[in-house]
């Protein structure tokens, strides 16, 4: 009898001890789940847009994490007024960017990111061009040429699309605000809806006869986080 | 501490790449149609003798003064899409040439600043002539473009 209390005693204290939850366990969560929505915006364009009288636009980045991999989105507005040698060419419009940005710090606590990315990019706009010309060629004489010549086209409902490689830096600053640039290499701009006149500048992408075109972007986010609970990094496991 | 240094060559790289921007500043354009006449035998020039030729629509007259010409190069009017040429041959017969292009407004660069050129051109056939031409067997197509260095648009071969 003695020896059946004392086994039951037994069971009971490892069942009440079963019950408590150790306090030292770290809860760890789903790897891939995002832990927050980065949002920001082009420090360059801004300044840009204030500095010169050619140019007027913004842009707002995002970019949500699953694990080291990063959804990436931007979205801009971007007018140009640009005087050439015999006229002026004007364009208007938005574009918008996607893709994918891998994080090549695995084992960064803070998760501050050096990136290799893809993007794909697309403008809807109008652009504009007044000019005048006169045809210069040895072969043309007075009698056969047709003057000086003053043309006024406009082209609108444009689409156009590029690609993009992108790198670049995130860098943790300060509790929720992060920095950081994106570098561009952009290539194979193609437009859509064009007229008699071959669109000049594509919103976003830039001019449209370079068919490899670079650009940069120094950016300043403010991270919304989706958890207070740790994601783990590379080395936890360890 | 390697993969910010390699960040920060690649920023290096991409702005002074970006600094490469200057256009070319080539413009080759024309807004003469070229007409080569070429012997059909041995594929030398075939000189042609005109009395005239006349752009239709408008005031001009060329090759009038009833010379031997190879090569007759016929201005297309940079606001239009089509142009007509009345033929006038020194033996008094008549040629119509009709001849349909698209304008294309190209920006090179903002110090190029911005042309108009002529492409797709097409001959588009005359009901009243057998051939485009009086007295041709064929006509060649060699480039659609006006352009300032191409010798013809077309050859007509006799």
């Amino acid at each position: 009898m003695r020896s059946t209390f004392s086994l039951l005693f037994l069971v009971l204290c490892f069942l009440a001890h079963a019950q408590e939850v150790p306090v030292d366990t770290l809860e760890v969560r789903n790897k891939y789940l995002p832990t927050g929505l980065r949002i920001g915006t082009d420090v360059i364009t801004i300044v840009k847009s204030n500095l010169s009288k050619q140019f007027t636009g913004w842009e707002v980045n995002a970019d949500m994490d699953i694990n080291r991999y990063y959804l990436a989105m931007d979205y801009g507005q971007w007018a140009v007024v640009k005087p050439i040698s015999n006229g002026q060419y004007d364009n208007t419009g938005k574009y918008f960017r996607f893709g994918v940005d891998v994080n090549f710090l695995k084992r960064d606590p803070d998760r501050n990111m050096f990136f290799l990315g893809f993007r794909i990019g697309r403008a809807s706009f109008s652009d504009s061009v007044g000019y005048t010309y006169t045809i210069e060629d040895p072969a043309t004489s007075p009698v056969t040429n047709y003057g000086v010549i003053n043309k006024s086209l406009v082209n609108t409902n444009l689409v156009g699309h590029w690609a993009e490689l992108t790198t670049g830096l995130r860098i943790k600053i300060y509790k929720f605000f992060w920095m950081g640039y994106t570098a561009r290499m952009k290539f194979t701009p193609s437009v859509s809806g064009e007229k008699e006149l071959v669109s000049y500048d594509i919103p976003g992408y830039g001019l449209s006869s370079r068919k490899l075109y670079w650009g940069f972007n120094y950016q300043l986010f403010f991270k919304i986080p989706f958890t207070s609970k740790l994601a783990p990094v590379e080395n936890a496991k360890k | 501490m390697r993969i910010l240094f390699i960040a920060c060559i690649a920023l290096v790289a991409l702005v002074c790449g970006s600094c490469f921007e200057k256009g070319d500043c080539i413009i080759n354009n024309t807004n003469l149609v070229k007409f080569k006449f070429i012997n059909t035998l041995d594929k030398t020039v075939h000189p042609v003798k005109f009395a005239s030729i006349e752009v239709v629509g408008s005031s001009i007259v060329l090759y009038n003064n009833n010379v031997e010409v190879s090569l007759i190069a016929l201005p297309v009017d940079p606001y239009k899409t089509e142009a007509s040429f009345i033929l006038k041959y020194a033996d008094t017969r008549n040629d119509t040439i009709n001849v349909t292009y698209r304008n294309q407004t190209t920006i090179p660069s903002s110090d190029c600043g911005a042309f108009v050129y002529q492409d797709q051109v097409t001959l588009v056939e005359n009901p009243m002539d057998t051939s485009l031409i009086q007295g041709s067997t064929l006509t060649k197509v060699i480039t659609t473009q006006l352009l300032g260095n191409a010798e013809a648009n077309f050859e007509v071969y006799f």
